[in-house]
């Protein structure tokens, strides 16, 4: 063959492996999604192993969070999804193969002589699409980088969730078994005076009762108890073999810094919320794909390529060729359409969840606010009262006005308000992770105006 | 006669508004009756009347150290003043209304015009709050009578509003007395813990008084051996008293219709005061030392306790005293024995008990705890008495004591067992 063809092949081969170069690799999109995370959740590890000796101690909430984002089950399976994105930026950046066709015809008949010809042919619409394509499967990547990313900050809040009510749970048996004792104790002071002749059966069997009922509610607790342990634990994805962890004995004291108002909080939870960002991208990306399907939908089933033939009689001709599809019966509304009604779709998509998103932002606000009241009804109010009741009537005791079943029904009710206290305490809690959840954001709530 | 701004306006019906404290006028005699923890009011001659200030009023008053309330008397104190005067005499009692609501005084057992009664809405119109009035009246009867107000009666008795008005007789009578004593019984339902008394209770109270006081608060009876002693007892209360007296027997030789013929003379140990009655009870202070006289219904000579409590004799809860520690800090275990060591306690000022509020039992003397309270007080009998002061403990060390008996054997004049209970 002539140089001239080889060298016309040589770089038309070599623009088709060259224009293909510009693909994103699997790292880069981890890499971007533990930024992110770190953007909002600060202090969080990247990846490793659990280490062992984090166990030893009872676990802060800021260790269960590092836990789940190391060991977390379905994070691992979320950032395994990563991989098919990945895998469609990679096609979109290089160009389909083309097709090669080889004819050998042989004489028959009368012919003398056999042709041999060589085709190679690739999609016109594929070498003017690209880089739109590009452009889209690099949009749709960092969507689902925000979607992964999102859910990494789910999994934090629900372990935030996880952990505070177990924490709540371990306080409660505490406080129900308190309960539980002081109640006993008048059954087994009953049934001292029972001995001694001085009470009926009936004020007997009464404080008896009682005591088993609090001793019931205790087991309630317990059960409560297990069940947080265990929803935690899978959140942690700590084997179950693994019983010898734990969690601080009480509820942390709530901060005192207040809110920002809520516009602003809103504006914010706008901007750094990931699934938020997702939608805009996934929109955005739609975009691209309705203008480059516009633009081009007459040309998108037609061909293009090199022919080379060589006559029996060692003649040889090259040259391009296309195949032009005509658009005779439809000129691509179809695709057109479809790409429309997804854009729309997506588009009232992202609406709804901002909407959804500020309600929920407006709504946690409103929960932690009246729960921190609550605690403070609690600490500044009911229980010093119901302490004062206890002294009260403790001096009436000492002076022969009341006897010790009463003192004690008293300090029961005494250890009641410290049981309402943990929930309200937990109330703050729950409202405070979900309005982090909302801001899509761990920081940032006490950082000011 | 003494001639004072008041005399000048003798006949005028109404006064301005009066001081509190009444001006001790110079004609008013000497108390002729010691009306313990008290005093006799004071008066003028006005126009040949003898003329009181009586003041309805609120005022704070301690019941014993350590528990004081908001009451309402009569010139600063409760039981008010007494009024002493002589059959024949014509007196007139000025009385000024210093309550938020109108009140009147009724003259209990006082033989008098109608108009004079005192008995609101009935007799006369009420006292409106800052107006005075006057009750004017010939004493034409002797004996221990009494004045309380005859409106609100529930709330104005309640509080403390009632006192003496004795009439004695024109001629000295016989035989003589040496001492006279007045005492008022009452009760009060002060519950622990507050600072007036609430006149909704009927039967049960927390407080039961001598004269407004509560022993060891009460004022002790002096005579010098050999002394003739006149006790006069009034009880506006809401029950019957037996007042008892120990070491000696007296005879009840009175009431609010006056001295009986001596015929009618009862020798009692205990006689009981009923309710809206007046005793006058007499006695030859025969017998030296400290002697107790006391109202003999066992509670009312303690001061405030619960009445439904799980009764602890007999419990033992010492298997109980760690749990007991944690749960009840501060509750003390009393009473598995008795009540004794739990007196002992609170006399003793260990425990912390309702503020406001006194213990149940009360009082040391030379020989340990008296443990008392409510209606106690105490005869003090000495071979010879200087002025009014108090004597102190009498001291019988030269006289027959009860003893300890030191014997080998264990039960010592080996009583006898009923023999049905050792089969």
């Amino acid at each position: 063959m002539s140089n001239s063809c080889w060298r016309m092949g040589c770089a038309i081969a070599t623009a088709f492996l060259f224009s293909g170069c510009a693909g994103l690799p699997l790292d880069q999109g981890r890499s971007n999604v533990h930024s992110m995370v770190q953007a909002r959740a600060p202090m969080m590890p990247v990846a490793g192993a659990v280490p062992g000796e984090w166990f030893a101690q009872p676990l802060t909430l800021e260790r269960a969070q590092q836990i789940a984002l190391l060991g977390n089950p379905s994070l691992k399976a979320r950032y395994a999804e990563l991989g098919l994105s990945a895998a469609d930026v990679f096609e979109a950046g290089r160009l389909q193969n083309p097709s090669l066709g080889l004819s050998w015809l042989l004489p028959t008949g009368g012919a003398e002589g056999s042709k041999v010809g060589a085709s190679l042919m690739t999609s016109f619409a594929d070498l003017l699409l690209r880089s739109s394509r590009q452009r889209i499967a690099n949009l749709e990547y960092a969507s689902q980088q925000e979607v992964i990313a999102t859910a990494v900050l789910d999994v934090l809040a629900d372990t935030g969730r996880a952990w505070f009510e177990c924490v709540a749970a371990n306080q409660r048996v505490a406080v129900r078994r308190s309960i539980a004792e002081a109640a006993q104790l008048a059954a087994d002071l009953a049934r001292q005076y029972r001995d001694a002749g001085n009470i009926s059966d009936l004020e007997l069997q009464v404080q008896r009762a009682e005591a088993t009922q609090a001793r019931i509610a205790l087991h309630d607790a317990q059960l409560d108890l297990a069940d947080a342990r265990a929803t935690l634990q899978k959140l942690l994805g700590i084997s179950a073999l693994r019983s010898a962890w734990a969690v601080p004995e009480s509820l942390p004291d709530m901060p005192s810094s207040a809110l920002p108002m809520a516009d602003e909080l809103a504006a914010r939870a706008i901007e750094q919320r990931l699934d938020i960002a997702s939608a805009r991208g996934h929109v955005q990306a739609l975009r691209v794909k309705h203008e480059s399907t516009r633009r081009y939908r007459l040309l998108v089933d037609s061909r293009v390529g090199a022919t080379l033939d060589r006559e029996a009689d060692g003649a040889r001709r090259v040259g391009p060729s296309a195949e032009i599809a005509l658009p005779v019966f439809q000129q691509g509304q179809g695709a057109v359409a479809r790409v429309e009604a997804e854009l729309a779709a997506a588009m009232a998509k992202l609406e709804e969840l901002e909407i959804s998103a500020q309600a929920e932002l407006a709504r946690q606000v409103s929960r932690r606010e009246l729960a921190r009241e609550q605690v403070q009804a609690y600490r500044e109010g009911l229980i010093p009262e119901r302490e004062a009741v206890v002294a009260r009537l403790t001096e009436q005791a000492n002076y022969m006005l009341v006897d010790s079943f009463a003192v004690l029904m008293a300090r029961q009710q005494e250890y009641d308000a410290y049981a309402g206290y943990v929930d309200a305490q937990l109330k703050f809690w729950n409202a405070h992770v979900e309005l982090q959840r909302a801001m899509g954001s761990l920081r940032g709530l006490e950082e000011s105006r | 006669m003494k001639v004072s701004r008041r005399t000048l306006l003798a006949g005028a019906a109404t006064l301005a508004a009066a001081p509190t404290t009444v001006v001790k006028a110079a004609v008013s005699g000497p108390a002729r009756v010691r009306t313990l923890n008290g005093r006799s009011l004071e008066w003028n001659w006005v126009g040949g009347v003898k003329e009181f200030h009586l003041i309805a009023e609120e005022m704070e008053h301690e019941f014993a150290p350590g528990c004081r309330a908001r009451c309402w008397g009569y010139n600063g104190s409760t039981p008010g003043p007494t009024i002493e005067a002589v059959e024949g005499e014509r007196v007139r009692i000025l009385v000024t209304n210093r309550l938020p609501e109108p009140t009147t005084v009724h003259w209990h057992g006082l033989l008098l015009p109608n108009g004079m009664d005192g008995v609101g809405g009935l007799n006369q119109p009420h006292i409106q709050p800052g107006e005075t009035w006057a009750y004017e009246f010939t004493l034409r009867q002797h004996g221990t009578c009494l004045y309380h107000p005859h409106a609100d009666e529930m709330t104005q008795l309640a509080f403390g509003m009632m006192g003496f008005f004795i009439i004695h007789p024109r001629e000295s009578q016989e035989p003589p007395v040496q001492r006279d004593y007045a005492l008022l019984l009452h009760n009060w339902a002060l519950h622990p813990g507050t600072y007036r008394p609430d006149p909704a209770v009927m039967t049960e109270f927390d407080l039961w008084t001598f004269n407004s006081k509560v022993f060891p608060a009460t004022e002790p009876l002096l005579a010098a051996q050999g002394e003739r002693v006149r006790l006069r007892v009034g009880n506006l209360s809401m029950h019957n008293h037996p007042i008892h007296l120990h070491g000696h027997r007296f005879v009840v030789t009175g009431s609010d219709g006056g001295r009986w013929p001596r015929t009618l003379w009862r020798p009692e140990i205990t006689e009981i005061i009923g309710v809206g009655q007046v005793r006058e009870l007499e006695f030859i202070a025969d017998n030296p030392g400290d002697w107790a006289l006391h109202c003999h219904m066992s509670h009312h000579t303690m001061n405030a306790m619960g009445h439904s409590l799980a009764n602890p004799v007999g419990v033992k809860q010492g298997a109980l005293e760690e749990r007991m520690r944690q749960h009840l800090p501060g509750v003390m275990r009393m009473g598995e024995s008795g009540m004794f060591e739990h007196n002992t306690h609170l006399g003793m000022g260990h425990v912390k008990g309702p503020e406001n509020t006194l213990p149940m039992a009360m009082g040391q003397g030379p020989f340990g705890q008296i443990e008392m309270g409510g209606m106690f007080t105490l005869l003090k009998v000495r071979p010879r008495l200087v002025g009014d002061a108090d004597p102190g403990w009498y001291d019988s060390a030269s006289v027959p004591r009860a003893h300890k008996v030191q014997s080998t054997q264990p039960e010592p004049g080996a009583p006898v067992h009923n023999d049905h209970d050792h089969h």
